[in-house]
């Protein structure tokens, strides 16, 4: 080869050294460029989740308050942990150092630890199973192989059993179960972060090149009730002063008592009833401002009870209310027109109506003659609702106890409502008695939050609102998207809510001095002094296969006040008490001592001088 | 002749510089040209400075990365830690726990309060310097008041300004 033939040779390898030095120059040029401009992109976020394994970043349950901020439920999550020991028998100094790294974080001295990993001991030393989250977090980051730690969802609860079947709890899965707990529990939960990496053989996270991806969580939403502690736990001393205690069953340390003695129930003292339940609504708003039941539980020892009484009595049990029906009765029968205030009626003691014969409660064959519309309600004279629903006919009273909300929810936001059960004509289950029957509050289930509700509608100038427990949700401070948090509280439709003008004002107001002249003279038990309340007693057989069995009764009262401008509608329902077998002599009491408290503790000044 | 090797040179710089650095065997050994050594030299230092810039930046990356893996963790950990606080604030401010401080400190529970209300308030009228057959001044009734006018106006300020100084400005007449 010629000595020109030998430099074309030497170049043109030198040109192809040249151009792969470019090319990569350009590949590092560009994966530069790529590095800081280019975001990162689905391709990597998908590398990431199959190569790396997430790190779960656990949001904060929300914490549920009153209506004054007080916390009724907050998170109190808590730890387990257990290390293995053998491993670090043989290897003194790893023991010290191990023994050092835990004495800070378990707050126990460093002796103590290295002498409990010395022990020979196949089973794994449980440093504890109820550590503060902090502690199982400062475990877990140490990361080692011979340490496991889990961690679980827990409550606290600093009133106690409070208000425990409107709350809820959660269980040891992680799932809500009763009441708010469970109803808002998509707000309370939050949802989880994870953080993709890539791991060392150690399990150690290496912060290196390769895809990660944060995904942030959000911590739970904050709930403010429209529940006040203090009329709350009211309410369930006064119930529970109602309610006979069970032999094998202690009285609650944590509900307090005047004068470290059941609130007194006036009257002829305690019915010493079986169970019971005590509401208490705001009437122009609907907000639930109490609502006791008993029996009721625990939430903090919620699997040592029966699951039954975990549910909230006052929105998910049915019954027959009785008598209290007759002041809706009364209304539908003024609407109509078919009577007038004034208005009087031939009580002869006994109506028929549908094949069936009605008589009044007091037994009294020959009846009361020319009887009045309030002396009606005053006396509870079943006759007397026949007679009005008779001439109400079957259309206009089922439609005005519709209207009324019953067999339909209320809408409460409390979980598992029930809608009660009321027949109408078409039904295979109804019968023209059970026109009749229903004008006294029989043959026909409902709710005691449906009471409440239709009691507030007379109370409200005619108007029917929504019950409910929750007036706030307030996100997290730190949240990924303010835009969805604000979409998701509007679609949540919190607050007042009126459903419906169920009778005209004017009509309602009749109703309702009707109803406190009524309480004025046949239910004085009820009277609260210095306020002019209206309300009705009921008394109602539990009805079974075989009929109406004597004894069992569920007695209540529902009212409002004080009149003309009712603040509060409250309903007492006390189930088979056994002192006393009336409404007006076991639940009136109860009614007029927490309409007292009620107008004491707010303040509503009396607009009747008090002898 | 000068002239011829500058334009010698010239070539040779031209072809130097079109052809790139040259290897040329001289005799029995290689020879690399100066110019050849410079041109690869500074091809070899762009590309050890792209690998070095390429190295900097990954542990940039994996430097920040760490750090906001450090900062994920201690705002898990401080979220921790202010529930746990925000709970044993809760815990301590319990109604059990404000009634036990309640009874600790003798005072009185709201629920034992005795409540006191006068509705009806009828001023006590003072004996000192009146005889009884004198009639009891009363407020003017408002009725009669509407229908005396001036009158009537006067009897309202008279009667305040008794009750202000604690007796009777002058003897009532009907």
């Amino acid at each position: 080869m010629t000595t020109s033939g030998v430099i074309d040779n030497q170049q043109s390898r030198m040109r192809r050294l040249v151009l792969f030095l470019a090319i990569l120059g350009s590949v590092l040029i560009v994966g530069l460029i790529s590095g800081h401009l280019v975001p990162n992109s689905g391709a990597e976020r998908a590398y990431a989740q199959v190569h790396g394994r997430p790190d779960i970043i656990s949001p904060i349950r929300g914490t549920i308050m009153d209506c004054h901020g007080h916390v009724l439920v907050s998170s109190n999550d808590r730890a387990e942990a257990h290390i293995y020991r053998p491993v670090y028998q043989t290897i003194e100094v790893q023991l010290v150092a191990a023994s050092a790294t835990l004495a800070p974080i378990l707050d126990m001295p460093q002796e103590t630890i290295s002498r409990t990993l010395l022990l020979e001991d196949s089973e794994p030393w449980v440093i504890g199973k109820e550590l503060p989250a902090t502690v199982g977090f400062d475990l877990d980051q140490l990361q080692w192989g011979t340490l496991e730690v889990s961690f679980r969802t827990e409550r606290a609860y600093p009133e106690g059993e409070l208000a425990a079947s409107i709350l809820g709890f959660v269980n040891y899965d992680n799932i809500a179960n009763v009441g708010v707990e469970q109803y808002y529990d998509g707000y309370l939960r939050g949802h989880s972060g994870e953080l993709y990496g890539i791991r060392g053989s150690d399990r150690e996270k290496l912060a290196l090149t390769g895809p990660q991806y944060y995904v942030p969580g959000q911590d739970g939403y904050d709930l403010v009730l429209t529940i006040d502690r203090n009329v709350q736990r009211y309410a369930e001393a006064l119930l529970g002063a109602c309610i006979q205690v069970d032999a094998d069953e202690q009285g609650d340390d944590d509900m307090p008592s005047v004068n470290d003695e059941p609130p007194l129930v006036a009257g002829n003292g305690s019915p010493k009833a079986v169970s019971g339940n005590l509401v208490v609504m705001e009437v122009e708003t609907g907000a639930i401002i109490a609502m006791a039941n008993r029996p009721s539980f625990d939430p903090r020892q919620y699997g040592y009870v029966p699951s039954n009484l975990w549910k909230n009595t006052s929105v998910s049990d049915v019954y027959e209310p009785g008598s209290v029906l007759k002041l809706l009765t009364m209304a539908a029968a003024l609407d109509a027109e078919v009577v007038e205030p004034e208005s009087t009626y031939d009580d002869r003691g006994t109506i028929s109506y549908g094949g069936a014969a009605f008589q009044n409660s007091d037994g009294i064959k020959e009846g009361h003659g020319s009887t009045t519309m309030t002396e009606l309600l005053a006396f509870s004279r079943n006759v007397g609702s026949v007679h009005l629903a008779v001439l109400l006919g079957e259309t206009r009273f089922y439609e005005m106890f519709r209207r009324f909300g019953f067999g339909e929810v209320t809408g409460v936001d409390l979980a598992a409502e029930a809608d009660g059960t009321m027949h109408v004509p078409g039904d295979p289950d109804w019968s023209r008695a059970n026109l009749a029957t229903c004008s006294f509050g029989h043959g026909i289930d409902v709710t005691p939050i449906q009471v409440v509700a239709a009691y507030g509608a007379l109370a409200n100038g005619g108007v029917l609102v929504r019950p409910y427990v929750v007036q706030k949700v307030i996100p997290p401070d730190a949240n990924d998207n303010p835009a969805r948090v604000q979409d998701e509280l509007a679609a949540l439709q919190l607050g007042p809510r009126q459903v419906r003008q169920v009778i005209p004002q004017d009509i309602a107001l009749t109703v309702s001095e009707m109803a406190a002249d009524s309480v004025e003279m046949g239910m004085q038990a009820a009277i609260v002094p210095g306020y002019r309340v209206a309300g009705k007693s009921g008394t109602a057989g539990v009805p079974t296969e075989k009929g109406y069995p004597d004894g069992d009764v569920i007695t209540s009262f529902a009212g409002y006040g004080p009149l003309p401008d009712p603040q509060f509608v409250v309903l007492v329902k006390l189930d088979y008490a056994t002192q006393g077998v009336w409404g007006v002599e076991t639940a009136a009491p109860v009614f007029s001592q927490m309409m007292k408290f009620l107008f004491d503790y707010y303040g509503v000044p009396p607009n009747e001088p008090i002898i | 002749m000068s002239e011829e090797r500058r334009g010698s040179e010239r070539s040779r710089l031209a072809s130097l510089l079109y052809y790139g650095g040259r290897v040329v065997r001289q005799g029995s050994g290689f020879q690399i040209e100066p110019r050849s050594l410079v041109y690869y030299g500074s091809m070899l230092v762009l590309v050890g400075l792209g690998c070095w810039l390429y190295l900097h930046q990954a542990t940039q990356a994996s430097l920040t990365g760490a750090e906001i893996v450090r900062l994920i963790r201690a705002r898990q950990r401080l979220s921790l830690e202010i529930a746990e606080l925000e709970t044993q604030v809760a815990l301590a401010g319990g109604s059990k726990q404000l009634l036990a401080s309640v009874d600790e400190t003798e005072l009185v529970r709201s629920w034992d309060l005795a409540r006191e209300r006068r509705i009806s308030y009828v001023p006590v009228q003072s004996s000192v310097g009146e005889s009884d057959d004198e009639p009891v001044p009363t407020r003017p009734s408002p009725g009669r008041s509407a229908t005396k006018g001036l009158v009537a106006i006067w009897h309202e300020l008279r009667w305040q300004m008794e009750e202000w100084l604690g007796q009777p400005v002058s003897q009532h007449g009907s």
